[in-house]
């Protein structure tokens, strides 16, 4: 098994890239797209309450991986079969993500490029860091983000000559019932799917700490996806909600004295290392995950082949990304609320009813 | 010393990662085009064919060994040969047919990221511009900051038509276009703008009229007006002093000059420095209210009377006259707009976006209420600068 | 191009194979082999040309007729 210890630190971070992984290229809830950026804060609260029952679940079984915790609370076929729901559950997530950034290069810059010239470079590299453990996957995070949070910043100043704050209004022109549905939806995605975080928070040197570094990931993530989705409201106006990638085509717009211009490409490749960053976690959580389903004493064979599992639950995931589209608006969310509600929920619920654990366990 | 060792190894690895990400950017290559190998559009025209359905699509393309050397084509030149650019028209069913049909003319692929300019024929617009130009709109090559024009002209004439000082007419209507404020009599519009537009359910658009004028034989270029789209269709024009009101109402006046009839004879002219407008629409009873406020401040350009305008009261007047010809200005927009029931001015986007909940109640019959719009118009005009001479030369006060 | 898919998978499995064996690694391998053969049927049934089925399409209509059953007198 991985040895590698990271820090509060940089789960916190390793938290923030997961958590604005694919959201930041192709939103949801873009049927309040003049609203998105507050009804983000109303989706984060949703999704620190979600959050904090898994938190809650893995402060009863400290220093225990979500699919240990399953084991000792459903037994070991129930168990293994929850985590193995799971298991399809990260490899969707990951795929589906591979997927959108997929999509996107090939509808922007790489037009021609085969999908498989794309794909096969990532997996490979995708496969390198996850056999090199957690540590390598946080330490390289660290940058990734540092620079996406420092784009962020940058943007703002960027956009002054193009924002108009006028696109904002009218502020809360929705019916009561969408901005709940919405902000549901945004708290299953992109923020529910941190529950795949229950497979890494033993990693973290100090299991004290965990609470407020999950609070402060989500948060720091919630901010800079506010943070654009406002800036792209303010820039794009209405005609943003009948983009593909508002967010891409915000950054097209930016234009400073003729000069300064077609800057579109860096926050491309900056929204891909958070995509790569997302992926990867969803590997690493695979290749762990079905290492403890099997008692094996190493993961790090299983990350090939699930390399190549993503790699084709990445062409067979959605024919198109309108498809994609009807699937968020339709499915994600109902699903998503199995895994980052409903099933912690009731593994926390069964632990309590048959008051696990019973002997107290050190960290 | 070992655990610092193998600390700063494992940062190596971190970074090794890294770097292997941005090999991924190789894919990029699959893709490689040269410039040489490029036909760089900068003007693109949209018309109907004279026979068949589709499209009509003229390419205004650079040649880039003239555009480099500009002094070459300057002694005569040796014909057509030495043009720096190259029209050519294609056709297809629809735009985007149209541009890849261009191959079979064209020895390289055309390349429409650096396009300037869209110009859209008259007959087009009147059945539509988005179906038009949705390619365009959706291609990730061309960009949403290239300025759309209508004209009642063939587009590939008008491409054609000689462009003054510049070489390429195309970058020559850009800059016409980007002068506008040395006006005020033209609203330059981006195809980004247009969309914007189309979203708001209330409002119509308007694109900026360019046509071909004949002088002593040559083919050249004239902004002349305004065009006025409803619900995507052209419905009408606006000549210069509506396209002028239109632009006081938007806020969008940033200079140009406005000349005045003096009551005992002659003309005065003046430069607007500053100009700035407050809209305000409230809905009462059924009833649209607006409430347009326009400050300006001017400055006296020239007169054609011999009387002296200098004097404070003699200002003052000016002022008042002023006044009157910016709300006579803004009256005649809005008297045409209503005669078209195209709401160009965002009257209903200002009650969408300041009263959600009226606008919902009227936005069904908004035609209706904007046509019955209440309009009051308050003009402050104040000339500050009177230039570098007090009265003519010839001046004699009047005796008392 | 069949040839090829299997080629890649062989190589794959030499390149990861001998480490675990020298090991004496037999459960890891056994769940390696396991994963990848899974991996090489459903990479010859792409390439073969099946018709797959999209996995967000199947969801779609799964959530379709839960949402249906859940919604009586529709």
């Amino acid at each position: 098994m991985d040895q590698g210890k990271i820090s509060a630190g940089q789960l916190t971070l390793l938290i923030m890239s997961f958590t604005i992984g694919s959201w930041v290229v192709l939103p949801t809830g873009i049927q309040a797209w003049q609203n998105l950026w507050l009804i983000m804060f109303m989706g984060l609260g949703t999704g620190l309450l979600f959050a904090y029952l898994s938190l809650f679940l893995f402060r009863r079984f400290p220093g225990k991986t979500l699919f240990e915790i399953h084991e000792r609370v459903y037994g070991p076929v129930l168990g293994k079969f929850i985590s193995l729901c799971f298991l399809w559950f990260f490899l969707q997530t990951g795929g589906g993500t591979l997927a959108i950034f997929k999509t996107l290069l090939r509808s922007t810059v790489f037009t021609a490029t085969p999908d498989l010239a794309i794909l096969v470079p990532l997996i490979l590299i995708l496969v390198y860091g996850c056999r090199r453990g957690i540590e390598v996957i946080a330490r390289s995070n660290q940058l990734l983000i540092m620079s996406t949070v420092g784009l962020v910043l940058v943007s703002i100043l960027l956009v002054v000559n193009i924002f108009n704050p006028e696109n904002l209004l009218p502020f809360f022109n929705l019916p009561f019932s969408e901005v709940i549905w919405t902000s549901i939806s945004l708290a299953v995605f992109p923020f529910g799917q941190n529950v795949l975080f229950m497979m890494i928070l033993p990693r973290v040197n100090r299991w004290q700490k965990v609470n407020g570094a999950v609070l402060k990931g989500m948060i720091g993530a919630g901010l800079v996806l506010s943070t654009i989705q406002f800036l792209a409201v303010g820039v794009l106006g209405k005609s943003g909600q009948i983009l593909v990638f508002p967010t891409y085509e915000f950054y097209r717009m930016i234009n400073i004295a003729q000069f300064l211009t077609r800057l579109e490409l860096i926050p491309l490749l900056n929204f891909l290392t958070m995509g790569f960053i997302k992926t990867i976690l969803c590997l690493y959580a695979l290749a762990v995950g079905t290492a403890q389903v099997f008692n094996l004493r190493t993961y790090r064979p299983l990350a090939l082949p699930f390399g190549l599992f993503l790699l084709l639950v990445a062409e067979r995931i959605f024919p198109s990304i309108s498809e994609h589209m009807r699937y968020l608006e339709e499915v994600q969310t109902f699903f998503g609320l199995i895994f980052s509600l409903l099933l912690p929920m009731m593994t926390l619920g069964i632990a309590l009813l048959r008051g696990l654990p019973r002997r107290r366990m050190a960290p | 010393m070992t655990g610092k060792l193998q600390r700063r190894k494992r940062l190596k690895k971190g970074q090794g990662l890294l770097l292997l990400l941005f090999l991924v950017l190789a894919g990029g290559c699959w893709d490689r085009r040269e410039l040489e190998n490029l036909a760089v559009v900068l003007g693109m025209g949209v018309d109907f064919p004279a026979q068949g359905e589709g499209y009509e699509v003229s390419f205004q393309i650079v040649r880039a060994s003239q555009i480099q050397t500009p002094g070459s084509g300057v002694g005569g030149g040796g014909g057509g040969e030495s043009k720096p650019v190259w029209l050519l028209r294609s056709t297809g069913p629809t735009f985007f047919e149209a541009v890849r049909n261009a191959t079979f003319q064209s020895s390289r692929r055309l390349f429409l990221s650096h396009n300037q300019v869209v110009i859209i024929s008259t007959e087009v617009a009147k059945k539509g511009i988005l179906p038009a130009l949705d390619f365009l709109i959706r291609d990730p090559g061309p960009r949403n900051t290239q300025w759309l024009l209508l004209t009642p002209d063939d587009p590939g004439q008008l491409l054609d038509a000689a462009a003054g000082l510049e070489r390429v007419s195309a970058l020559a209507i850009t800059d016409l276009i980007q002068d506008y404020h040395l006006t005020s009599k033209i609203r330059p519009v981006k195809i980004g703008d247009y969309v914007e537009m189309m979203m708001q359910k209330t409002s119509a658009n308007t694109l900026p009229v360019i046509r071909i004028k004949e002088n002593a034989g040559k083919k050249e270029l004239l902004l002349d007006g305004t065009g006025v789209l409803k619900d995507d269709r052209l419905v009408g024009f606006l000549n210069y002093k509506e396209t002028r009101g239109l632009l006081w109402i938007l806020g969008e006046v940033k200079g140009g000059l406005i000349t005045v009839d003096l009551p005992g004879g002659g003309k005065a002219t003046c430069e607007i420095f500053t100009a700035a407008t407050k809209v305000k629409v409230e809905a009462r009873a059924d009833q649209v209210h607006v409430k347009i406020e326009v400050k300006v401040e001017t400055g006296l350009g020239a007169q054609t009377t011999y009387d002296d305008l200098s004097t404070t009261g003699q200002l003052k007047k000016l002022e008042t006259l002023q006044g009157k010809a910016v709300e006579d200005e803004i009256r005649a927009a809005l008297a045409k707009a209503k005669e078209y029931k195209a709401d160009i001015f965002g009257f209903g986007e200002y009650l969408f976006k300041h009263d959600f909940r009226t606008w919902q109640r009227l936005q069904k019959e908004w035609e209706r209420y904007f046509v019955d719009a209440q309009v009051e118009i308050k003009v402050e005009a104040k000339v500050e600068g009177i230039g570098l001479v007090t009265r003519p030369a010839n001046y004699q006060a009047p005796e008392e | 191009m069949i040839l090829l898919v299997v080629g890649v998978f062989l190589l794959l499995f030499l390149w990861e194979a001998p480490g675990l064996v020298a090991k004496e690694y037999w459960r890891e391998l056994a769940v390696f082999t396991i994963l990848l053969l899974i991996g090489l049927v459903f990479s010859l049934l792409l390439v073969g040309g099946v018709e797959l089925p999209y996995i967000e399409s199947f969801w779609i209509k799964v959530f379709a007729k839960v949402g249906k059953a859940l919604t009586p007198g529709s």
